[in-house]
């Protein structure tokens, strides 16, 4: 079934194109808010909102981005008052500095080792940043959807991936041997 | 080491990122049936009123007319009782709340067309003029004591920090690349353009 008929189908109040609609695009935006916020249930209150907004909403659809980056818009929109509202209750956002570690030249059992210091890495970046770098280089996103979804320039996003990547570079430095070798 | 060698890297390992268990599709279906029969307006079939009108609309004019009435009747026979301190309150806060929500939304469309006249590079004596004046209206919706809804003041707050950098940008071209950076690395970090777009009533439309 074309977009077109979905959208005009599920317009018109029917229910199994509701379902559908939903069965196309649930698995994408589950993703992306289990990514950004590591949380399942945080993400499963985002995909539900999502696509309580996204039916509300739909009529808005005109068909100038594909319906999947309009969802993307409209999912992290969601994703990112969700995300606005845990950090005003716990503050769990990890300093860069923090996982700006140094292996010691002897190894230990407690060392973080690269995989551990990518994640605290990203977790550390900026979120502007480790949206862009989730999005296209986690998730598979082209920059001009990324652009689409997020409200911003697709010369902006290519931007925050190079300097997402710089940061993450510098933070990990010290296993330049490793991913070297890998 | 090289460029290349690190994004080969960081693409393979980055996909164990937070890596996403299968998505709780019933689950998720069933809660946002519950959330949408919450909703005022849920998305109803799209009826053609138009060829019922002739039926119902008399009945309804009459209808609504017998209520204006009873209702004109009402109130010159029946002694209202005198508002309490609280209700006036209450009801003057509200009313104060909104107007200030509706000139916030307003000034949101208008900081908008300024940042699309950003990014398109029309910049110009009246870029300048119009990005001074929407900061002294930024500031002045701040100040104002009748806004309490946090996410239009954390969004004032983020324009107020954007507007100072935009109007300060310099004209000239070979001048702005830095300035420009900043500005762009603010817009997105902060996602202006997606919040002002949630917070004009249109809503996102791309």
């Amino acid at each position: 079934m074309t977009v077109t008929a979905i959208v005009g189908r599920v317009l018109a109040g029917d229910q199994l194109a509701e379902r559908e609609l939903y069965d196309q695009h649930v698995d994408r935006v589950y993703r992306l808010a289990f990514r950004l916020t590591g949380d399942g249930d945080l993400a499963a209150d985002c995909t539900q909102e999502t696509f309580i907004k996204v039916f509300g909403k739909l009529a808005t659809f005109r068909g100038e981005s594909a319906l999947s980056t309009w969802i993307t818009s409209v999912a992290y929109s969601v994703i990112y008052n969700g995300l606005r509202r845990v950090k005003r209750s716990r503050a769990t956002e990890v300093d860069l500095e923090v996982a700006e570690w140094t292996p010691a030249k002897t190894g230990g059992a407690a060392e973080p080792d690269l995989k551990v210091s990518l994640q605290r890495a990203i977790d550390g970046l900026p979120d502007g940043y480790r949206t862009v770098f989730v999005m296209h280089d986690v998730e598979g996103y082209t920059h001009d959807e990324i652009a689409v979804s997020l409200g911003i320039q697709e010369g902006t996003s290519k931007a925050q991936l190079s300097r997402a990547r710089a940061k993450l570079r510098k933070v990990l430095a010290a296993f330049a041997g490793e991913w070297i070798t890998q | 080491m090289t460029d290349d060698k690190f994004e080969e890297f960081l693409e393979e390992a980055a996909k164990g990122y937070r890596a996403p268990p299968p998505t709780p599709k019933d689950q998720i279906w069933a809660r946002i049936q519950a959330g949408r029969a919450d909703q005022p307006n849920p998305a109803r079939p799209v009826i053609d009123l138009a060829s019922r009108r002739v039926l119902w609309i008399g009945p309804l004019v009459g209808l609504a007319a017998t209520l204006l009435i009873g209702i004109g009747i009402g109130r010159l026979t029946t002694p209202l009782p005198p508002p309490t301190p609280d209700d006036s309150a209450t009801a003057d806060a509200a009313r104060a709340n909104s107007v200030v929500r509706f000139a916030a939304r307003e000034h949101f469309g208008q900081v908008n067309a300024l940042l699309t006249d950003y990014e398109t590079g029309r910049i110009d004596a009246d870029f300048h003029a119009g990005a001074r004046g929407l900061l002294a209206r930024t500031r002045m919706l701040l100040s104002a004591q009748r806004l309490s809804d946090p996410s239009t003041r954390a969004l004032l707050e983020d324009l107020e920090l954007l507007l100072v950098q935009v109007a300060r940008l310099a004209p000239a071209p070979n001048g702005q690349a830095d300035e420009r950076a900043l500005i762009d690395d603010n817009m997105a970090e902060r996602a202006i353009r997606l919040r002002l777009r949630d917070a004009i009533p249109a809503g996102p439309t791309a």
